[in-house]
């Protein structure tokens, strides 16, 4: 446990995240940084769930993945950089898209994928499954991130309706994307460590232009599917 | 009649609901209506109406990971 002791938590919190399992959908910008501080953590099983290979263009930012990998899944990629960095952790693998039953086989999802509709289905999933899952979009210099527990707090349908049109992403440097992805990590711990979140029924929105950190309040909508 | 829109003053020429407010500003995307610092309910856009000095955050939110 010496690997954990600047963790700083109590042997049962260090044990419960010993005992967690994770899944991560999306194995790119966001992923690698919530992959690296999940591992960092110590939380005993990661699953990877992403169907794409690893491009020349990600490595402006997906820093767990080597330049020899170009072509490899990304859930290899991230398989061996997890085993290489702290290999007490389970990893399972998942090169195709996600799915529900992925979400009954974990304790938490982490939206990690790059378009509106997939974090609709990943949401869909949680609700059906009743497990809680962590929503973050990254664009430009603007990011959010929300956690949401099925049933009980606002989930992404509450917040946006069923507005599911795609979105257009044209990229993101690796300070940015990073940083929401520490975020999301922050929060899986939260709900790992205190069955809680610090947001719930809210949004948090980060402008990196000017360093403004905005949390909105959005309730329960009643209209909502969940 | 005069708004704020994220913290910019903005003139209407006529009374408008927020679904009218997102219509006349061809607003597409992903986004959520803040007025007088309450979210509205996508369900309530067509019956919430503005009046003057209200106050109206569009929250755009983004997809990219
Ligand atoms: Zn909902």
């Amino acid at each position: 446990m010496n690997r954990y002791l600047k963790n700083n938590l109590s042997k049962e919190i260090q044990e419960i995240l010993q005992s967690a399992k994770v899944l991560i959908c999306g194995c790119g910008g966001l992923g690698s940084g919530v992959i690296s501080n999940l591992a960092g953590l110590g939380i005993g099983t990661l699953g990877l769930c992403d169907f794409d290979k690893v491009e020349i263009t990600n490595l402006n930012r997906q820093f767990i993945h080597k330049y020899e990998n170009i072509g490899k899944f990304k859930t290899e990629s991230a398989r061996e950089w997890i085993k290489s960095y702290n290999p007490d952790i389970e990893v399972k693998t998942y090169a195709e898209p996600a799915k529900e039953w992925m979400f009954s086989e974990y304790d938490i999802a982490v939206d990690c994928t790059d378009n509106f509709k997939i974090k609709f289905q990943l949401n869909d999933f949680a609700l059906n499954t009743d497990k809680p899952l962590v929503h973050a979009g990254v664009q430009g210099e603007q990011g959010q991130v929300m956690s949401i527990i099925p049933h009980q707090t606002s989930c992404l349908r509450c917040v946006l309706g069923d507005n599911s049109e795609e979105t257009e992403n044209s990229g993101v440097i690796s300070p940015v994307v990073n940083t929401i992805a520490a975020i999301e990590s922050l929060e899986v711990f939260k709900l790992i460590a205190n069955k809680e979140a610090a947001l719930l029924n809210k949004v948090l929105f980060i402008n990196f232009k000017n360093y403004s950190f905005k949390t909105i309040d959005f309730s329960k909508n009643p209209h909502c599917i969940c | 009649m005069h708004i704020k829109v994220n913290g910019k003053p903005v003139e209407l020429e006529y009374e408008m609901t927020v679904g009218e407010f997102v219509q006349d500003r061809a607003l597409k995307g992903m986004f959520a209506i803040e007025k007088n610092l309450k979210i509205i309910n996508k369900e309530d856009y067509s019956t919430e109406l503005l009046q003057e000095g209200d106050s109206i955050e569009i929250v755009g939110f983004v997809g990219g990971g």
